[in-house]
């Protein structure tokens, strides 16, 4: 199997009059093409931004550092812009149109820049990418302008203009958070099926572990700019070796015994400024002890599948969160 | 308790509104005392505008609305206005962020008095009673959480001793960790205070262990209405059950079909018969020209093939 994306080391700083702070903490992650992996953690995790450090899209004041960004095998570790091969789908499509432009010439532009069409061959090639992501009357679609859509359809649009360049890697921002379930169950089988049919490699940002099982092929749980437990999708949430896994599964109400009561974590997820060495979560863990307050080793056994930094690897109980459905 | 009583809400100017849709179509509902109802349905289907009817902030376009028998009008004294509170989905614009937390509360207690003159012992008991610390209460929003501060809007609408609280996405904008507390005490304003709660929300896996009875709306009516476990064990119409379908398992990847996308040509053409029609796969001619009534007693479901799933037809 090809790597389609590889990031190395990834850190993202913020500078400020004191000094700085670290936002995303050195992280590494990779996925193979035709593959998907999730990132899932609370907000302010880090996740989204982690997205859009690999995009070269950082807010000024903010630096991002990486050893190696590889695309399709590639090195691609440039001055910062978006790299080639990589495109992206983002949470609001409402934004990510342009307003003023039917979409029909939006994405014209987009392809006689991108990959080079003349005027003609871009607008069949528009075509067939609004059919290609469930667009039944593509001709009449090209004429509408963002506004006059539901936010499916142009979910499906933004979709259909990440894939006009022809991109090797898809870099997904909670595409479907803004949307309601039936049509989030519609694009993330869409997603999916692009991906299969392109052999894109797929990175998959959301705080919904639903909607991460339904996607995802390997998970990375994110918390406070580190990604404390990885592994394949079925690994993860029904083997969870992190306690932070664990409980972020538990309070999903879904996950609640009928009629018993709501869990949910206890505090709040330190800031950045706050960070220290030793596990994060510590703070908000009921099985915190000194152990967990030297600092961390990264992720254990670099040869494992299923990796986690909790120190309490051996007395995390599996599948604990199910215990009370049916 | 609360009743709605056959209502309907429509908007634009007058003339705008005899050849309008209306967004809210002949609903009948009561939330019973240290009840919780679940109000369902996608975005557009007309869950919001009954909730603003029911507060008074949108006409009544015909129907009645009433609290233990007392019909609410559109003109209510502040006596009424407090009986029925509202929490929204976004406690980051719904509370005053130049207020602290404590002049916040002191006000929905008391209107008219200054901060000053509200013992803070009421304070105190609003923040305990949502599980704030006392500290919090010197703040203002923009230093509290996302999950602090709806805690802060609910402790709000419990200022007011209010008899229905009306819960609008409450939980959408919250992360899971801290959604459980939110939920925790809505079913605390029901068993504890013995308010009504009207729980409007698009999750279905929230409601489903929430709710005693859920409501499902589909374009300004109602298409379904039953005990919680009812619903969700045998539900009716085939609206009910793609939506069941929809929601991401976090248990498995779910393979079966799709609710089809909806299309507002389509939707023109469902001017007759049944609006669900265009992206309903048990559609009959039927369907095309007689609208189904809600028909049931407790279990009540609007559809002509209630009950008929795909696998029986074929």
């Amino acid at each position: 199997m090809t790597t389609g994306l590889e990031v190395s080391e990834l850190t993202v700083r913020l500078s400020h009059e004191d000094g700085q702070v670290v936002l995303v903490d050195g992280i590494t992650l990779g996925i193979e093409a035709g593959r998907c992996l999730g990132i899932v953690g609370e907000s302010g995790c880090g996740k989204s931004l982690t997205l859009r450090s690999v995009m070269g899209l950082v807010p000024l004041g903010v630096e991002r550092d990486l050893s190696a960004l590889r695309v399709a095998g590639r090195e691609v570790l440039g001055d910062g812009t978006p790299p080639p091969g990589v495109a992206m789908v983002f949470q609001d499509s409402a934004t990510s149109l342009n307003p003023s432009m039917r979409v029909g010439s939006y994405l014209v532009r987009v392809l006689r820049r991108a990959a080079g069409h003349d005027a003609r061959s871009a607008r069949e090639a528009a075509l067939l990418l609004l059919s290609e992501v469930g667009i039944s009357h593509p001709e009449v679609h090209m004429n509408a302008f963002p506004h006059q859509l539901s936010g499916g359809l142009r979910q499906r649009t933004a979709i259909a203009l990440a894939l006009a360049t022809a991109p090797a890697v898809l870099l997904c921002d909670e595409p479907t958070t803004a949307l309601d379930v039936s049509t989030q169950a519609r694009i993330l089988r869409l997603l999916r099926e692009r991906m299969d049919a392109r052999e894109l490699a797929m990175v998959f940002v959301s705080h919904d572990m639903g909607v991460i099982r339904q996607v995802a092929d390997r998970v990375a749980v994110m918390y406070a700019g580190r990604i404390v437990e990885t592994g394949s999708t079925e690994d993860v949430i029904d083997r969870p070796r992190h306690h932070y896994t664990r409980m972020l599964l538990e309070s999903m109400p879904a996950n609640a015994a009928p009629g018993g009561a709501f869990r949910s974590i206890p505090g709040l997820p330190p800031a950045p400024a706050a960070y220290v060495e030793g596990c994060r979560f510590a703070s908000r863990c009921p099985h915190h002890d000194a152990g967990c307050d030297l600092p961390l080793v990264g992720l254990d056994g670099l040869s494992l599948e299923h990796r986690s930094d909790c120190v309490h690897e051996d007395d995390t109980p599996s599948r604990e969160w199910t215990h009370a459905r049916g | 308790m609360l009743e709605v009583d056959s209502l309907s809400v429509t908007y634009g100017s007058r003339r705008e509104r005899r050849a309008a849709v209306p967004a809210v179509d002949d609903v009948t509902f009561r939330v019973d005392r240290g009840q919780i109802v679940g109000l369902v349905g996608e975005s557009g289907c007309g869950k919001t505008s009954i909730a603003r009817a029911i507060v008074g902030a949108v006409p009544v376009g015909s129907g009645v609305i009433s609290l233990d028998g007392h019909r609410l009008g559109p003109r209510r004294s502040s006596a009424e206005r407090r009986r029925i509170q509202m929490v929204f989905q976004d406690p980051g614009t719904s509370l005053d962020p130049r207020l602290t937390v404590a002049r916040t509360l002191a006000w929905a207690a008391s209107p008219g008095l200054r901060a000053g003159d509200i013992a803070d012992e009421t304070v105190a008991d609003l923040l305990r009673q949502v599980g704030l610390p006392p500290e919090v209460a010197g703040e203002r929003p923009a230093k509290l959480s996302g999950g602090q501060r709806q805690r802060v809007a609910v402790a709000r609408a419990l200022a007011a001793e209010p008899d229905v609280v009306i819960a609008d996405e409450v939980v959408s904008s919250l992360d899971v960790s801290a959604a459980g507390a939110v939920l925790d005490l809505l079913r605390m304003i029901s068993t504890e205070l013995g308010a009504g709660v009207l729980f409007i929300s698009h999750d279905l896996s929230v409601v489903r262990n929430l709710c005693h009875r859920t409501i499902v709306m589909y374009r300004g009516q109602v298409v379904e209405q039953a005990p919680t476990a009812d619903l969700f064990e045998k539900p009716g119409h085939p609206y009910t059950r793609a939506l069941i379908d929809s929601v991401p398992s976090v248990e498995r990847r779910t393979t079966g079909p799709v609710l089809r996308d909806d299309d507002a040509r389509a939707d023109d053409a469902a001017a007759t018969g049944c609006r669900f029609r265009p992206r309903c796969a048990l559609a009959t001619h039927e369907c095309a020209t007689d609208q189904p009534a809600l028909v049931g007693p407790a279990h009540q479901v609007r559809c002509h093939h209630a009950w008929t799933t795909a696998l029986e037809e074929a």
